[in-house]
C-alpha cells in the first residue's frame, strides 16, 4: 500500500528528529541568550577597521553591518560556525534510506514485498525530508523561546530565511548521501566518502573564504556551504536560484539513485 | 494437482565476477514447479540454491535465461508476483529493535489488509507458539524463524519460497511447520522449499531437484530419490566382537564399509535387515542404531546408478 | 597478555587509518597551498595588533598571531577543525572497542576463546590508540609535504606539536566512546550519546571564544576543543601538562569502560 513506508519510516525516525531537534535547538537558544554579552556597536566600528579577508575569514565578509547586529551575529556565528554539524543529521538519514538495511541483511524482506524498489527509495527520502524539515522548526523555536523569555530583540523574521535555507541543503546533502550508498552499497565505506565530501566542502568554503586572491577562490562553487551563506541570506533574503539549483540537484540525485538501485543486484 | 506450472524457469544462468575472477553460481537451470505440489530443492551447502531463489524474487538478476512465476516475467512483474508469494530468507535479518508485532503491522500495511493479515499472522505464531510482542534482538534462532515463518504465511500467498524453513526449530515444531505444508497443498496452494537436509523434505515434498556446483541434476518424485536401499549400521556389543563374527561380516553380501573398533562395529548394508540380523545374533547387542544416508551419498547413489543403468 | 587482538586489529584496521589520514593530510597540504599565497595576511599584521584582545576574542581570534604567522594559520585553520573532523574518527574507533562486534553477535565467539575480556577490550584500546597516531603522523606529513613544495617559511617545530595536541583529544573520545558502548550496548545509543558529547564540548568552547569575558570562559574548561587546538603552542603558553592531563583522563574514561565489560552479561 502506497504511503505505508513513508508512514512507517516517520514512525521509527521521530524520536531522533526530536533529539536532534532538541538538542540544535537548545544551542540556537543559548545563542541568543548570549547575544546581550557583546557590545555590538564597539564591533562594528571595529570591523569597519579590519582588511576585507579577515573578515572573510570570520566569516563576516562583505556583510559588516549585519555582524554588528544581533540577528548579523546569531546568524554567522551559529549558523556559519555550526554547518558542519547541521550536516550530520542528513548523512546519518541518508544511509538509512539504502545503506544500513542491504548492510544488516533486511534488504531482502523489504523487497519480497510487493512494492517497486524505485518507491521504497522515494517514500524513506520524503519521510526522512519532512523530519529535517521538523528539526530545523525546532531549531527556529529554540531561537524564539530565547527571544521570548529574554530582553534580546530580534527580527526573527530575517532570521527565519537563514533557518529555512537549511532545508535545500540538508536535503541535497540527504540525497547525496543516498546515492553514494546506492553505489557502494557498504556502510562504512559509503561513509568514508560522505564524511571526506562534507569535510572537504567545509574547508574549501571556510579556508577558502580566506583565499581571496589565490588559487582556492575560485573553486569555493565546489562546495554546497558555499550555498548556505547565513550573513548573505540575512543581508538579501532567501536567493531563489540557489534554491532552485539545490532542489534541481537533489532531484538529478535521486533520479540516479533510483536507477542505480532498480538496476543492481541486492546483497552482494 | 494442477499441471501448470507455477514456476518456470528457462536456461538460468549467474555468473559473479569478481575482478579477473568468474564464479558460475548457476548454469543453465531449466525448472518447472506445478501448482498445488510442495517442491524440495536440494542441494550440498554452494550449490547455487540461495541463488537461484534471490532470481526468483528480483533480488539478483541472472546473466543469462529467464523466469516466470505465475505466467508474469520476475523481473518486469515483480511487484504483482510479490503480492502472490510469501518469502523466508535462509538467513532471516530483521529489524532488532521492533516486536514482532511492529514488523507484522508494518509488512500487513505494506500488503494492504492490515487486519486480516495480523489476524492470521497471530494465528500462525499461536500454532507455532511464539510470543510476538517481544523484540527480534530478544529472540532465539529458532523463534526468529518461527517469526519469519509467520511473516511468510501470514498474507495466505499462493506460492511460499521457503529457504531452509526448519532450520533453528525443535521437532515439535517441525512436525507442526509439516502439518502446515500439507494444509496449504490441500488448499491447492503451491510450496517451493530449499534445504540441504534431506530428512526436511523428505516427510512432505512431492517432488525433488538436486542441484550441485550450480546445475540440476535431478528432478524426481521422493519416493524414487529415497529409494537407495542402503542405511549405515552401527551396532554396539557388550562383549569384544570375536574374530569369527568380524570375519563373517566382512565376506557377507550386500555389507560393505565395515570398520571395527573394540566393541562396536559400523557397516553399510545395502537391502533387508534379516541377514544381518541373523549374522549377528550369536552376540550380546547392547544398542544397534540406523542412520540414513546422507544426501551426498543419496546423489552419488541415485547419480551412479542411473549411470549404471544407462550404460 | 600475547598481542594477538593488537595484531588482529592493526590488520583489520589499517586501511581506514591511511583513508582519514590522508583525507586529512590533503586538507592540511591545502591550507598550506593557501597560506604560501596568502603574504597578504602578513601586512595587516600591525593593524590587528592595535585591536584590544577581548574583541579579537569576539570575532574568534584569541591572538593577532594566529592570523599573521603561516603556522598559525594553520594551526587555526586546520588543527581547529581537524579536532572536530577526527571526532568522527575517534567515535567510529571507539564503536569498534566492543560496541559493534557485541550488536553484530559476533563477541559470542571473541569471548568464548581463551582470553579474558579485560585482554579483548584493552588490546583493541591498545591497538586503536597506535592507529590514531598514524592518522596523526599523516596529518603532518602532508603539511609539511606543502612546505617544502610550496617553499613556505614556518617553524615545523609549532606546526607538528600544535597538530600533536589533537591526538589526545581522539584518545579522549574514544575512550568516552567505548565506556558509552559498554553500559549502553546498542550502537545507536552509543553514537548518539558521544555525538552529544562532541557537540556541547564544540559549544561550550565556542561559547567561551564568543564570550571571553563571561561565565562561559570559565564553562570553556571542561571542553577538549580548548585543549586541543594549537593555538597554545603558537602562542608559546603550551604546557604539557594538558595534554598529559587529558590521556589520564581518556585512560580513566577506558579503565572504566573496561570494569563495566568485565562485569556485565553480553548480548543481551
Amino acid at each position: 500500500m502506497r504511503g505505508s513506508i513513508f508512514i512507517e519510516t516517520l514512525k521509527q525516525t521521530w524520536k531522533q528528529m526530536l533529539y536532534w531537534g532538541l538538542g540544535l535547538a537548545s544551542m540556537g537558544l543559548l545563542i541568543v541568550l548570549m547575544v546581550p554579552v557583546f557590545d555590538m556597536q564597539q564591533m562594528s566600528e571595529l570591523l569597519k577597521n579590519l582588511p576585507p579577508i579577515m573578515l572573510a575569514m570570520i566569516g563576516v565578509g562583505k556583510d559588516l553591518d549585519l555582524f554588528a547586529t544581533a540577528e548579523g551575529f546569531v546568524a554567522i556565528g551559529f549558523f556559519g560556525k555550526f554547518a558542519l554539524i547541521f550536516a550530520v543529521y542528513p548523512v546519518v538519514m541518508g544511509m538509512r534510506i539504502t545503506a544500513n538495511d542491504e548492510d544488516d541483511g533486511i534488504m531482502d524482506m523489504v523487497l519480497s514485498l510487493p512494492v517497486q524498489r524505485a518507491w521504497v527509495i522515494l517514500e524513506r527520502f520524503a519521510a526522512y525530508t519532512v523530519t529535517i524539515i521538523g528539526v530545523v522548526a525546532m531549531i527556529y523555536i529554540g531561537m524564539s523561546v530565547g527571544v521570548a523569555f529574554s530582553s534580546v530583540e530580534l527580527n526573527m523574521p530575517a532570521l527565519a530565511a537563514v533557518i529555512i535555507m537549511l532545508i535545500p541543503v540538508l536535503t541535497f546533502v540527504m540525497a547525496f548521501t543516498m546515492l553514494t550508498a546506492t553505489i557502494v552499497r557498504r556502510r562504512q565505506v559509503a561513509f568514508g566518502i560522505i564524511t571526506a565530501f562534507v569535510v572537504a566542502s567545509f574547508m574549501i568554503q571556510t579556508v577558502g573564504a580566506m583565499a581571496e586572491g589565490t588559487f582556492a577562490e575560485p573553486i569555493g562553487w565546489i562546495s554546497f556551504f558555499t550555498y548556505y551563506n547565513a550573513g548573505h541570506i540575512l543581508a538579501n533574503g532567501l536567493t531563489a536560484t540557489h534554491i532552485v539549483s539545490l532542489l534541481a540537484l537533489s532531484l538529478v540525485l535521486i533520479g540516479l539513485s533510483i536507477q542505480r538501485f532498480e538496476q543492481r543486484n541486492i546483497g552482494i | 494437482m494442477g499441471t501448470t506450472p507455477i514456476i518456470q524457469t528457462k536456461a538460468l544462468s549467474m555468473v559473479y565476477k569478481s575482478g579477473k575472477t568468474e564464479t558460475k553460481a548457476l548454469h543453465n537451470l531449466s525448472l518447472n514447479v506445478n501448482q498445488g505440489e510442495i517442491f524440495g530443492y536440494l542441494g550440498p551447502n554452494g550449490a547455487g540454491k540461495t541463488t537461484t531463489i534471490r532470481m526468483l524474487l528480483d533480488l539478483i538478476r541472472p546473466t543469462n535465461g529467464s523466469a516466470q512465476i505465475f505466467g508474469l516475467d520476475i523481473r518486469n512483474n515483480s511487484v504483482e508476483i510479490h503480492k502472490r508469494i510469501g518469502f523466508l530468507p535462509g538467513e532471516l535479518n530483521l529489524w532488532k529493535n521492533r516486536t514482532g508485532n511492529q514488523i507484522v503491522h508494518y509488512l500487513a500495511s505494506v500488503r494492504g489488509d492490515v487486519q486480516g493479515i495480523t489476524t492470521r499472522a497471530n494465528q500462525i505464531a499461536d500454532r507455532l507458539k511464539l510470543d510476538l510482542t517481544k523484540k527480534v534482538r530478544d529472540y532465539s534462532s529458532g523463534n526468529k524463524r518461527k517469526l519469519g515463518l509467520a511473516i511468510a504465511m501470514m498474507h495466505n500467498p499462493d506460492l511460499l519460497i521457503l529457504d531452509e524453513p526448519t532450520s533453528g526449530l525443535d521437532p515439535l515444531m517441525q512436525q507442526t511447520f509439516n502439518q502446515m505444508m500439507q494444509e496449504y497443498r490441500a488448499q491447492g496452494k503451491t510450496v517451493f522449499l530449499s534445504s540441504h537436509v534431506l530428512s526436511e523434505v523428505q516427510t512432505i515434498c512431492d517432488r525433488v531437484a538436486i542441484i550441485r556446483d550450480g546445475e540440476l541434476k535431478a528432478v524426481e518424485t521422493i519416493e524414487k530419490l529415497t529409494h537407495v536401499e542402503f542405511h549405515w549400521v552401527k551396532i554396539n556389543f557388550r562383549d569384544a566382537i570375536p574374530s569369527s563374527l568380524q570375519n563373517r561380516l566382512i565376506s557377507m553380501d550386500h555389507i560393505s564399509n565395515v570398520e571395527m573398533n573394540g566393541q562396536s562395529v559400523r557397516l553399510q548394508l545395502f537391502g533387508d535387515f534379516d541377514p544381518l540380523m541373523r549374522a549377528i545374533s550369536d552376540g550380546y547387542v547392547e544398542d544397534l542404531h540406523i542412520e540414513d544416508p546422507s544426501l551426498e551419498e543419496i546423489f552419488l547413489a541415485f547419480y551412479d546408478g542411473e549411470k549404471e543403468q544407462s550404460s | 597478555m600475547n598481542g594477538v587482538i593488537v595484531q588482529d586489529t592493526l590488520r583489520t584496521n589499517w586501511k581506514q587509518t591511511v583513508y582519514w589520514g590522508f583525507g586529512m593530510g590533503i586538507l592540511g597540504l591545502y591550507l598550506v597551498a593557501i597560506a604560501s599565497s596568502s603574504e597578504i595576511m602578513a601586512s595587516y599584521g600591525p593593524l590587528l595588533e592595535s585591536l584590544p584582545p577581548a574583541m579579537l576574542n569576539v570575532i574568534g581570534i584569541s591572538d593577532v598571531r594566529m592570523f599573521t604567522t603561516t603556522e598559525g594559520m594553520i594551526s587555526s585553520g586546520f588543527v581547529t577543525y581537524a579536532m572536530l573532523m577526527l571526532s568522527v574518527y575517534a567515535v567510529t574507533i571507539g564503536l569498534n572497542i566492543t560496541t559493534n562486534e557485541e550488536e553484530d553477535g559476533i563477541l559470542d565467539i571473541v569471548l568464548s576463546l581463551p582470553i579474558t575480556r579485560t585482554q579483548v577490550i584493552t588490546e583493541k584500546l591498545i591497538a586503536f590508540a597506535l592507529l590514531s597516531l598514524g592518522v596523526i603522523a599523516l596529518c603532518i606529513i602532508f603539511p609539511l609535504i606543502g612546505v617544502a613544495i610550496f617553499n613556505v617559511e614556518v617553524n615545523i617545530g609549532k606546526v607538528i606539536l600544535s597538530i600533536l595536541t589533537v591526538y589526545p583529544g581522539i584518545l579522549l573520545i574514544m575512550g568516552v566512546t567505548s565506556l558509552i558502548g559498554t553500559v549502553a550496548r546498542r550502537r545507536l545509543t552509543t553514537i548518539g550519546l558521544s555525538a552529544g558529547f562532541i557537540m556541547a564540548s564544540y559549544f561550550i568552547n565556542f561559547l567561551g571564544n564568543a564570550a571571553s569575558e563571561s561565565f562561559a570562559a570559565t564553562l570553556q574548561q571542561f571542553s577538549f576543543f580548548y585543549y586541543t587546538n594549537g593555538e597554545t603552542v603558537i602562542l608559546d603558553t603550551f604546557n604539557p601538562l594538558t595534554s598529559i592531563v587529558l590521556i589520564i583522563v581518556a585512560s580513566i574514561f577506558a579503565g572504566l569502560s573496561v570494569m563495566m565489560f568485565n562485569r556485565r552479561d553480553i548480548g543481551l
